[in-house]
């Protein structure tokens, strides 16, 4: 991993993610505001193509943090900074583990692994950010957050071929070598 | 016994998920803290980010469109208005120095008005994450931002007389939504401040609660009759200037929109407006959104829950002013 090129990488991700990413977001489908998560994408693309676990893993945390550090707001004095950077780090950390039993060039692929990941992910930070605010969370706004993160997750993994595309141009500048298919796994 | 460790990187993923699990476990005032050491990175190019986000969807819009011939009207209207504000910021000049040579005398006479700054900020940086609605200011302590201030649009020209007059409601209320007075409007409440940058918290986070009245339009077309309830019995009346009082509401953010319960004796409807409560942090008056649907509450007979749509457009916000008030003593 070149540690460097991620690091821009993950800033430019949440640099379109604060700013450029209000203009795909969608309104009024019943389910809040929806928006692609784009370091998602991004967190994705490193585990199936990292060529170690703690590597996925690190660019992940990283990538959860700066979620965290843009995040607050929410409930009961605002959201904690934290259980994005585990969730990330730990699901990219599943992600590598199981890459091997699917093509991650295939369009299909790329979309259900990013699914399973935002549902993962942010299923686990709405419940984590209700629970700590439990004083203040009711049952119908934590089922609406819910809601609004398999909105996110869908809305994500529909857009995250295209991403994943166009990291694949420059894969290059951000690892050594490609993790192949069958490459010894672990870290 | 020698202790010799190498730093891994296995070693030092797992140093950064026990301190995500402990910054966790410490709350959102650490890291409110840990925030404002990042906020640098991000507000240099997340302002050019946001330029290009607020341009677009300005010229997209998920507003309703309006004539040319409204535009051409407030076109005019704005070029008056510029016109003003140099009138008065010259005015203003010549007051501040009148005012710095009696500040003696008047700081002896307590205040009849709401004595606030208005600082002019940007925000250069929304939110990465749906769940919540917040902001990043490029206004902080230095420029005398303070946590808690609230924070209003900066559409048009927002003089105090104007702007932050406490009773803007008669004009309001015959404005029918291309008004001067109707253009400002509250949209958060400054979260966090730090020396160069404060967090915004947005009227429709999840976490923003205030004190409120509703003022109900009159329309003589179509009267309203509403219940005052007495010790003894309750009697209905037609609504009109006398007994049109604001209703007392507590409204909190629901995510897209503000939500407050009222008693439904007052018969509040849609296309009433919700409007700031006079405290420490802001004069009355202060538009906060219009009232967009009424529905009975089903666990508290006697009860509407109102659903308010926020008055500005949170999506291409871009220009605010943080309300800072100047006179403490004014402070309740």
């Amino acid at each position: 991993m070149r540690w460097v090129a991620v690091f821009i990488l993950a800033y430019l991700a949440l640099l379109a993610q604060t700013t450029l990413v209000r203009l795909v977001q969608i309104h009024g489908l019943g389910v809040g505001t929806v928006a692609p998560d784009l370091p998602a994408i991004v967190a994705v693309f490193l585990a199936l193509h990292a060529g170690r676990a703690v590597d996925a893993m690190l660019a992940a945390w990283v990538l959860g943090l700066g979620l965290g550090l843009t995040a607050s707001g929410g409930p009961g004095g605002g959201t904690v900074l934290g259980p994005m950077a585990v969730l990330y780090a730990l699901t990219a950390g599943g992600l590598f583990r199981v890459r091997e039993a699917f093509f991650r060039d295939r369009i299909h692929a790329q979309a259900l692994l990013t699914l399973a990941f935002c549902l993962l992910v942010h299923g686990a930070w709405v419940t984590a950010q209700a629970l700590r605010a439990f004083g203040y969370m009711t049952w119908p706004a934590y089922g609406e957050m819910l809601l609004q993160a398999l909105g996110i997750s869908v809305y994500t993994a529909v857009v995250a071929p295209l991403v994943h595309w166009a990291l694949r141009r420059g894969q290059r500048v951000l690892m050594n070598v490609s993790a192949g298919r069958g490459r010894r796994a672990g870290a | 016994m020698r202790l010799r460790a190498r730093l891994t990187k296995q070693r030092l993923l797992a140093i950064l998920i026990c301190a995500s699990v402990a910054m966790t476990a410490l709350g959102p005032s650490v890291s409110g803290e840990v925030r404002t050491w990042f906020h640098w990175a991000l507000a240099p190019l997340g302002d050019a980010g946001l330029y290009v986000t607020t341009t677009v969807k300005g010229h997209v819009g998920r507003g309703t469109r309006i004539s040319e011939e409204d535009l051409l009207a407030l076109r005019r209207e704005r070029d008056a208005l510029e016109g003003a504000v140099i009138e008065l910021r010259r005015q203003r000049d010549a007051l501040r120095r009148w005012y710095a040579d009696i500040s003696t005398i008047y700081r002896s006479i307590p205040p009849e008005d709401f004595k606030c700054e208005l600082i002019p900020a940007r925000v250069v940086g929304r939110e990465s994450l749906p769940y919540v609605a917040s902001g990043m200011l490029n206004a902080g302590s230095v420029r005398g931002v303070e946590e808690g201030a609230m924070v209003t649009t900066r559409n048009v020209l927002t003089d105090r007389a104007k702007a932050l007059a406490p009773r803007p409601f008669s004009a309001l209320a015959t404005t029918s939504g291309t008004g001067r007075l109707a253009t400002t409007c509250l949209v958060g409440r400054v979260e966090k401040t730090w020396a160069f940058g404060a967090t915004l918290r947005l009227i429709t986070d999840r976490g923003f609660e205030i004190n409120a009245l509703i003022y109900r339009i009159i329309d003589d077309e179509h009267p309203r009759m509403i219940r005052v309830l007495e010790p003894a019995r309750a009697r209905e009346e037609r609504l009109t200037d006398a007994n049109n009082a604001g209703v007392p509401a507590f409204a909190r953010g629901d995510g897209g929109r503000l939500v407050a319960q009222v008693p439904a004796n007052h018969n509040v409807q849609p296309g009433d407006m919700l409007a700031t409560k006079r405290d420490e942090f802001l004069p009355g008056g202060v538009v906060i959104g219009a009232i967009e649907k009424v529905v009975p509450d089903a666990d508290h007979p006697g009860f509407q829950i109102v659903y308010v749509e926020p008055r500005s457009d949170l999506e291409t916000l871009r220009h605010v002013y943080v309300v800072v008030p100047t006179w403490p003593e004014s402070r309740r």
